[in-house]
């Protein structure tokens, strides 16, 4: 409580080392602070509570040594046994208000700050379910993600913990210097005389820190990094009986890593004893000067201990401000990043006029369609006209703008009005929420979510019971597998889906479609080969879901071109041709040469087998 | 806790005993001069301040400044000591860890996840140099820390110190209690926090899909119900925090309190002197901070034991697939490859090969055919003795592979698998993968066959490009090329692979196949078909139906395996019709 400067620190060496040496060099911006501390004004009033509470832990804390050098001085010294349970009633009346208040303000600060982050999390998750898929589309996964978790959490450092600490900090070392000053100018004077001293010892290991603790972030990264590539690649290394060579490189990095972690902790090794010589430097300035001046009557004992307490109060607070720089620059620039993300308005957006429809036909028309990304003309003049229950095909080589269709009807991206219409209503006028319930996409990559095989089917249709999913995956010829697993429906997809085949992750997008129901189906078919029978299944599946709904088809697959009733061929932009399969093989020479290539050799058959 | 698993820990610091008594030598010293320190206070009040003696005072003060450099100078060499040699146990264990997963077998592997084993190996290992290191010593200061201070305050008064130190056991019960709530809340915290992140990654990556179902308000709240739950722990944690530091600076306060009246009235008395006083207020405020952290301490201990617990587990595995004492290295290899009634099956699972043999001479080809689960792909696997079967035997030239050297069986088979993985370093370095002493020219000479050298020199850094995160991604045919001329360039006599390609392009899926052809001459190769192209090129067609051969076809002068077995196996003619259902009355109708 009153103990000296001889304590040992109250921050383990490695701490010390992280929290000195984590920050990056960027520059603080103080509109970002400022637009940052919005998010704080909803709680000023607990965070003014927290500040008063802070307030009065620093005035006890300040108090107690002051009290004890009025108890030793006037009722020890004084011989005075009656004023002495007297200030002691007061010294615990002191301790119970200060630790009172210590907690109540953690308290505070944790409350207020986990809340910040909590809305924060989730003003971002909504406004990132609010954008386009061309965000996601140009940024990576890695970045977004870290935006709403590590980002926000730096954020909550600057609004709540940062501020109000160092503000704390920067009173206690204020009223100490005070107090001291008050009691003793001279004796204070002296002892002070330590402080710069401890100040430049701060300052250097921060510096110093800095560098060291990037090191060992990086030599950490590179030994990660060099063990999961040799755990992902051990069948190989083992094939090629390279394991004695992989573990040499591994042992590099560990050695790498040794060393610097070495480096990097023997500096707080020095530094920690250095803070804690210059802490009985100044107990001992205070003692000698102190004791000299008691001597010569200038002092009394009482004044000497409690400069023996102040003085140990000093690190802490100085090592945290040393921080606040640190922390104003790492808020700023996260700070910036959650702003941007959340001033990014979604491309797509419905406008005043949009309606909720509720049944629709599954007519879709394509009037003079042209759309330009990033000033390259993608699509010019596209015209389709789809009768409600066809199934058309859309062929082409790479790039001539297949996908961008989709992504037009489907509008995950935005194009001119009176271009794309649906039963006659211009896509616009569709809000399109409704405009997706009464649609189901089947990318060419399947997707599944890591959670249960019966949640994956059911996500377009939550609400769904189990015999209607069964119903699904039967249609999709899914159930037998699924009923195989081993805890059948409820099984988890494995993030990646690794537990399950490429094949059986096809057929759950088509039994997750089933059961949606969609009057219009949207679908980019596969092209990574799956073993012939597991083939012939997807296509008995794919058959089912076609029944009854307007589906427009990226094809991939002979079958699929074979029962269009229209196919687009699309070269660079432009529908080059158009009819049914038969037509487009007798008129159009690049959809015969399209087909020859890429289906039926893609149908893994070896032509010069007919012949026999 | 298991103590075993900490005694075992331990004695991986045998080789640095040395430095560790050092370290620990030290220690007592630094607790030493901690415990003198309030004593030379007590001096310089007492014989110093009250006999105005200002003689003693400038001598103990300089002792004092002394004894704190002393201790400065002690600190700094027992934390550096152990940190060196806990930073070696470190290096140690990840070293044997690593060379132990480097040993195990495929069936480990398949069983085994990668972050798991990551996590081992850095988080696990780091805990365990932590208990190797700082832990124990920490441990070791605070014990003799308590004990040498609780001599020296009974020393100075036995009243006071019973009084006053009664708040100690106090103090460490709340501390204790303190440090074994808080970890597990601090996992669950932890794990809270990945599952939101997981979350949030899924629903990005799915964002078309989110979008096209309409399900963007059901995310939003299945979102916010997992951000509530990390709330919740989260405010748990604040309210725990807030609670017990509190608590213990309070008690702390209350052992000063005690000091300060009691001690006050024996001062007044005259049985204590003021020097005496100022000397337990400061050794109470010098037992807070060890009590505070032993809690700590002995959770973290703990977690450090389960730590050593999951490594040992793994260095005590034993690789299945091992050398035999006598294996024999091999030379020259001509490629004859027997299986002799070789049963297997994974771990304790069915039998996926049942009493199956064949043979297979030098330069033939013998494509395997056959659905799902009827153990083509675990014949392959037991040539380089990625598993050992369980009954039977395969021979390599007359010779029981069980015989031959791992490495070097390995060195005479190549194998070239579905997913090609290549390593995140150049090209050069992945092609010369299985012999790094290649010469550029050899590099090129693969890549030439493998059809994908007019690609690579096509790139801005030719064969020094760097692949993988930081580098170029290449697509799923381009790795597959360069998987296939890494197989060229170590020039296996056996060739093991699986010709499935996930190639999206026909262009692409040409130049795989030409490669292949490439790979395959002059070798004795074992091929899992998936296409009829490469049945017709096959020397011998195994068909295999739950891991027995259904029907063999062998390439005669008159005939093909294709032809033999249309005629004589209703399962192949069968699994070829299948595979026609799909296409064979459209193209016929478009040959017409």
């Amino acid at each position: 409580m009153i103990g000296t400067g001889i304590g040992s620190s109250s921050v383990g060496p490695r701490r010390l080392l992280r929290s000195l040496g984590d920050r990056q060099e960027e520059r603080i911006k103080a509109g970002v602070i400022l637009r940052l501390l919005h998010f704080a004004a909803p709680y000023r009033r607990l965070l003014l509570a927290a500040f008063l509470f802070m307030l009065v832990a620093t005035a006890g804390a300040l108090t107690l040594p002051y009290l004890t050098s009025v108890i030793i001085d006037v009722n020890i010294a004084g011989m005075d046994p009656r004023g002495l349970w007297r200030n002691a009633l007061l010294f615990a009346l002191a301790v119970v208000l200060t630790h009172a208040a210590v907690g109540l303000q953690t308290f505070l600060l944790a409350r207020v700050g986990q809340q910040i982050l909590f809305h924060l999390r989730k003003h971002l998750f909504e406004h990132l379910q609010r954008l386009s898929v061309a965000y996601h589309d140009t940024n990576l996964v890695g970045v977004t993600v870290s935006r709403v978790i590590n980002d926000v959490s730096v954020i909550n450092n600057l609004l709540s913990e940062g501020l109000i600490t160092l503000i704390g900090d920067a009173i206690i070392i204020a009223g100490t210097v005070t107090v001291m000053l008050a009691m003793h100018a001279r004796l204070a004077l002296l002892t002070l005389s330590i402080l710069p001293l401890m100040i430049l010892a701060t300052f250097i290991f921060s510096r110093k820190a800095r560098v060291a603790f990037r090191t060992t972030r990086e030599s950490i990264a590179g030994l990660v990094g060099s063990l999961a590539e040799n755990i992902g690649g051990i069948k190989v290394i083992q094939s090629y009986a390279q394991e004695a060579r992989s573990h040499e490189q591994f042992e590099e990095h560990n050695r790498r890593n040794r060393a610097a972690h070495v480096r990097a902790m023997s500096l707080s090794y020095v530094f920690l004893p250095t803070v804690d010589v210059l802490g009985i430097a100044a107990s001992a300035i205070v003692l000698l000067a102190g004791g000299y001046m008691i001597v010569q009557g200038h002092t009394s004992i009482g004044v000497v201990v409690a400069f023996l307490s102040y003085v140990s109060r000093f690190f802490a607070p100085i090592r945290e401000l040393s921080q606040l720089f640190a922390t104003l620059q790492s808020a700023s620039a996260a700070g910036e990043r959650v702003l941007q993300l959340l001033d990014t308005e979604p491309v797509v957006q419905d406008s005043d006029e949009a309606e909720t429809v509720d049944t629709i036909d599954g007519k879709v028309e394509l009037r003079n369609l042209s759309f330009a990304y990033a000033d390259t003309l993608i699509l010019k003049n596209i015209n389709m006209q789809i009768e409600p229950g066809q199934t058309v095909a859309i062929v082409g080589p790479t790039g001539a703008g297949k996908t961008t269709i989709i992504n037009l009807i489907c509008r995950f991206y935005d194009t001119d009005r009176d271009a794309i219409f649906l039963d006659d209503r211009e896509l616009h006028t569709i809000c399109c929420n409704s405009l997706h319930r009464h649609m189901a996409y089947v990318p060419q990559e399947p997707f599944l979510f890591s959670a249960t095989i019966a949640e994956n089917i059911a996500f377009g249709r939550r609400e769904a019971s189990r015999s209607e999913i069964i119903e699904a995956a039967r249609n999709a010829e899914a159930h037998a597998f699924i009923s195989n697993l081993p805890a059948g429906y409820d099984s988890r997809v494995f993030e990646g889906a690794a537990n399950l085949s490429t094949g059986q992750q096809q057929l759950i997008n088509i039994a997750r479609a089933m059961l949606a129901d969609p009057r219009i189906l949207i679908m980019d078919e596969a092209t990574s080969s799956v073993d012939t029978l597991t083939e012939a299944v997807i296509q008995r599946a794919l058959k089912r879901l076609l029944i009854g709904r307007t589906a427009i088809i990226i094809a991939h697959r002979l079958t699929t071109v074979h029962d269009a009733d229209q196919i687009f061929l699309l070269n660079q932009g432009r529908v080059v041709a158009h009819g049914k399969h038969e037509q487009l093989m007798d008129s159009a020479p690049m959809y015969r040469s399209l087909y020859e290539q890429q289906f039926i050799e893609a149908a893994t058959v070896d032509p010069g087998l007919f012949s026999c | 806790m298991r103590g075993r698993y900490v005694r075992r820990a331990l004695t991986w610091l045998k080789p640095y005993r040395w430095t560790i008594a050092f370290a620990y030598a030290s220690v007592l010293l630094v607790n030493a001069a901690t415990i003198s320190i309030p004593l030379i206070i007590r001096h310089i009040v007492d014989s110093g301040i009250r006999l105005a003696d200002v003689q003693t005072i400038v001598a103990g003060s300089v002792l004092l400044l002394v004894t704190g450099m002393a201790r400065g100078v002690f600190t700094y060499v027992s934390g550096y000591m152990t940190e060196s040699a806990s930073q070696n146990v470190a290096f140690d264990l990840r070293n044997t860890f690593h060379q132990k997963i480097q040993a195990l077998s495929f069936n480990f592997h398949d069983h085994s996840e990668s972050g798991q084993l990551l996590a081992r190996s850095v988080q696990d290992v780091d805990r365990v140099r932590f208990l190797t290191g700082k832990g124990l010593l920490q441990l070791t200061e605070m014990g003799t820390l308590i004990a040498g201070v609780a001599v020296a305050a009974l020393f100075l008064s036995y009243q006071l110190t019973l009084l006053a130190f009664s708040i100690v056991p106090v103090l460490l019960y709340s501390a204790v209690k303190f440090g074994f709530r808080f970890r597990p809340l601090s996992m669950i915290i932890r794990d809270r926090e990945a599952i939101l992140t997981s979350r949030l990654e899924q629903n990005i990556r799915g964002s078309r899909i989110v979008k096209a179902f309409g399900q963007e308000e059901c995310e939003i709240q299945s979102f916010e119900r997992y951000n509530a739950r990390l709330l919740d722990a989260q405010l748990i944690e604040a309210r725990l925090r807030a609670i017990i530091l509190p608590l213990m600076q309070f008690l702390a306060g209350v052992g000063t309190l005690i000091v300060l009246t009691v001690g006050g009235r024996m001062v007044i008395r005259g049985t204590l002197t003021i020097g005496m006083l100022v000397a337990f207020t400061t050794y109470l405020a010098l037992l807070l901070h060890p009590i505070r952290r032993f809690g700590w301490l002995l959770s973290a201990i703990a977690r450090a034991s389960a730590s050593a617990e999951r490594i040992f587990e793994i260095l005590d595995l034993e690789p299945e697939v091992q050398d035999d004492p006598q294996a024999v290295e091999i030379d020259r290899v001509a490629g004859a490859i027997r299986f002799d009634d070789v049963s297997f099956s994974y771990g304790r699972g069915r039998r996926v090969l049942n009493q199956l043999s064949f043979e297979s001479a030098p330069g033939e080809k013998t494509a395997l055919l056959g659905g799902t689960g009827s153990g083509k792909s675990s014949i392959i696997r037991l040539i380089p003795r990625f598993y050992d079967p369980d009954e039977g035997a395969i021979y390599l030239d007359g010779v029981d592979i069980r015989k031959i050297a791992v490495r070097s069986l390995r060195n005479h088979v190549g194998v070239v698998l579905q997913d090609s993985v290549l390593f995140a370093s150049t090209i050069r370095a992945n092609i010369s993968f299985g012999r790094p002493e290649a010469s550029q020219q050899q590099i090129e000479e693969a890549a030439t066959a493998a059809c994908i050298h007019n690609f690579i020199i096509g790139l801005p850094e030719g064969y020094g490009t760097t692949l993988g995160e930081r580098g170029v991604t290449l697509s799923g045919g381009q790795r597959q090329r360069i998987s296939i001329a890494r197989a060229l360039l170590k020039n296996p006599e056996v060739l093991i692979l699986d010709d499935a390609t996930s190639s999206v392009d026909t262009d692409t899926e040409r130049h795989v196949q030409d490669a292949l052809e490439h790979l395959m001459t002059g070798r004795t190769a074992i091929i899992i078909a998936q296409r009829l192209s490469t049945i017709r090129n096959a020397d011998r067609v195994l068909v295999l139906e739950r891991g027995r051969i259904a029907a063999v076809g062998v390439r005669t002068s008159s005939e093909t395996p294709h032809d033999q077995l249309l005629r004589n196996s209703p399962l192949y003619a069968d699994i070829f019709r299948h595979q026609l259902r799909l296409t064979s009355d459209t193209v016929r109708g478009d040959a017409r």
